[in-house]
């Protein structure tokens, strides 16, 4: 058993972590050092020292981080303490924290040491972790913190309510009996990966990868002219541009095709490797991760929203992306798990689990106007579209009328089509929004979890009785579009009495 | 003895069927005198070419003619304003209307309300006035915010929904 009554410190290759971080941060800067230090002559000297007081900072600073990062549990706390110069100690209550994490990324894979997250409601995650821990080590730690939450949490309960049946070996067997129930929601293989990888959304990865590019590009540019600087001066942006042809830029365009789609595949598999959904008593866990290991705890009653995305290519394939939403104070996005490759039978099974109600058909139907979307969108389109095609007219460049007006006439399309697919079902025990027509999303959350109702409208909107609604819920607000307005106002008053009879905790 | 009545959907309560309290009217003069006074450092774009560019008398009429008609325009909203804006205190929740362009309506019920706040700046106690804000776990976009209130009015009610609220905690 885990002794926690004395300060600990974390398994001593943790010191090896944070130097590998200190000397990537400083990476350029000692790069720029060995090699741009000639030119500065006589500088060069102070330079140098200075380089070697920062190396020798950054060689001792993992071991007085490690030394001065100290963790206990006093009372019904855990304490976190760390800093030599600038000292913190920051105080968790047991039953205050909401989940714990174990993560490892690539640098802690090798040193095989993982890091414990702890969240508690509205921290920033980062915050309270605990980097370098040995696995079995941290295990221990979260179940030991879980145990111990439940104890608090149950020793308060017991005290509101049943003051006399509080036997200390009852409560110890009770536990682990509980934790023992898990069962596999569902896990994916190579082939579900790949073919996660190759519905993903590709011109986003290409662009993100030429971001990260240039970026390291712009960064190392300096360096690289110093060294290389005749090889480089005839390779210029103009000169470039001035010798790419047709052919070129189609070339370019293929190979752009091929890395975006590779990279996602890469990125998909990397993410989801092993990925695993497991129900325990009352949570979620769900594992993944090749390089960077990920493990999330998601308390079932903390699940706000849950959504089915999907897209044409996806849609072929039969399967949908599930989202899980939980409550958070600021909307962090680490606690909030995508499930990729969700085939029909889990959804329904993921539903289930996550909210005790089964669905039933729709008590009530709101559809959105396909008619106005349209409209909103010939107003925003013809902003772009009306300068271009006066320009072109000024031109006298008849044929570049065409591109205006396919935008304004396809975008209109959409946009009707959008409305056209668009839906609020308000079933019995749970609101439901249908939205988009080529990457549809089904947005579930139960009635008695929304914190507040609204509706709005421009002026304009009046004399047509339309209105938009929106539902807001602790992970977030949902809404839709021109809806009719007797409708809407039959929904809030039917989600707000709901609400308000509702005895139920939303978290 | 238990009773369970049948209760007729259409009879269950609305928020439309209430009526909705409005703010005081001084809360309409303080909203109209501070949108003028924010207009005020505007008149340098008018001034400034009056001055500056003597030669092209058209460039200031221009920005004078801009600067009366987007003042009339504040003031005009701001004045329409002021007949839509109002909220509905109900056994179980709080419900608040706003905005003549863009006009919402939100419902908080009492049984999801975190905590309240009484807030006033300079302007609003000139004016003695003040704004009372309504937090939920929502964020911000569900919070509410009900600006130009009576002092006594404000307080009465913060300490009406924390006895509401303090019930379901």
């Amino acid at each position: 058993m885990l002794d926690l009554q004395t300060p600990q410190r974390q398994s001593k290759k943790v010191i090896l972590l944070y130097l590998f971080k200190s000397i990537k941060g400083l990476l350029l800067y000692f790069l720029f050092a060995i090699f741009g230090t000639s030119s500065f002559g006589e500088g060069s000297i102070y330079i140098m020292g200075f380089t070697f007081f920062l190396a020798f900072v950054s060689l001792i600073n993992p071991i007085i981080k490690y030394w001065f990062f100290q963790f206990h549990i006093e009372g019904d706390e855990l304490i976190l303490q760390k800093g030599l110069l600038q000292k913190e100690r920051k105080a968790i209550p047991l039953e205050r924290i909401q989940s714990i994490n174990i993560n490892q990324n690539l640098g802690q894979r090798i040193l095989r040491i993982v890091s414990l997250e702890v969240e508690t409601a509205g921290s920033k995650a980062k915050e309270l972790e605990i980097p370098g821990l040995d696995d079995s080590y941290a295990r221990q730690l979260k179940d030991l913190l879980d145990g111990r939450k439940q104890q608090q949490v149950a020793a308060s309960d017991t005290d509101l309510e049943i003051p006399e049946t509080t036997d200390e070996p009852e409560l110890t067997t009770e536990i682990p009996h509980s934790q023992a129930k898990e069962s596999l929601v569902m896990e994916l293989g190579l082939i579900d990966l790949l073919k996660v990888g190759i519905t993903q959304n590709h011109l986003r990865s290409g662009f993100l990868a030429l971001g990260v590019v240039f970026g390291f590009w712009y960064k190392i540019k300096d360096l690289v002219e110093a060294l290389f600087g005749d090889v480089m001066e005839g390779l210029t942006w103009d000169n470039m541009i001035s010798s790419a042809s047709l052919g070129l830029m189609t070339t370019a365009l293929l190979v752009f095709l091929v890395v975006s789609i590779l990279l996602s595949l890469i990125t998909t598999v990397n993410k989801y490797w092993d990925f695993r959904v497991i129900k325990r008593a009352d949570h979620l866990e769900v594992r993944m991760g090749l390089l960077n290991k990920r493990e999330v705890k998601i308390p079932l009653s903390k699940v706000q929203i849950l959504e089915f995305h999907s897209n044409p290519l996806r849609r072929l394939l039969g399967f949908k992306t599930a989202l899980i939403f939980q409550a958070n104070s600021e909307s962090q996005k680490a606690s909030n798990v995508s499930i990729p490759a969700c085939t029909p039978e889990h959804q329904e099974q993921l539903q289930d689990i996550i909210f005790q109600e089964t669905r039933q058909a729709p008590l009530m139907t709101l559809a959105s106007n396909p008619w106005s979307h349209a409209r909103l969108n010939f107003y925003i389109m013809s902003v772009i579209c009306v300068p271009l095609a006066i320009l072109a007219y000024w031109f006298e460049m008849y044929w570049g009328l065409a591109v205006p007006v396919v935008l304004l006439i396809s975008s209109c399309f959409f946009a009707y089509q959008y409305g056209k697919f668009s839906f609020i079902l308000k079933e019995a025990d749970f609101a439901v929004f249908k939205t988009g027509w080529l990457f549809p999303k089904e947005m579930i959350t139960p009635t008695y979890k929304s914190q507040a109702v609204e509706k709005w409208r421009s002026i304009f909107l009046k004399r047509r009785k339309e209105t938009h609604f929106k539902l807001h819920t602790a992970a977030g607000s949902r809404g839709l579009r021109y809806l009719k307005e007797q409708e809407v106002d039959d929904l809030l008053n039917a989600v707000n009495n709901q609400v308000i009879s509702s005895q139920a905790s939303w978290m | 003895m238990m009773t369970n009545q049948t209760i007729d959907v259409p009879q269950l309560p609305s928020v439309e069927s209430s009526s909705f309290q409005k703010h005081p009217k001084r809360f309409l003069n303080k909203k109209l005198i501070a949108k003028t006074l924010l207009f005020i450092p505007l008149l340098a774009t008018v001034v400034v070419p009056f001055f500056a560019v003597e030669e092209e008398p058209w460039i200031w009429k221009v920005a004078l003619v801009l600067w009366l008609v987007l003042l009339l325009l504040t003031i005009f909203m701001a004045y329409k304003e002021y007949f839509v804006r109002g909220y509905v205190l109900r056994e179980h929740d709080i419900t608040y209307r706003k905005g003549w362009l863009f006009h919402h309506q939100t419902t908080v019920p009492f049984n999801r309300i975190q905590h309240t706040e009484i807030n006033h700046g300079p302007i609003d106690r000139m004016f003695t006035l003040c704004e009372l804000e309504i937090f939920t776990a929502g964020g911000s976009s569900s919070d509410l915010s009900i600006s130009g209130l009576d002092p006594v009015d404000a307080q009465k009610l913060k300490e009406y929904i924390s006895s509401k609220t303090s019930t379901y905690a």
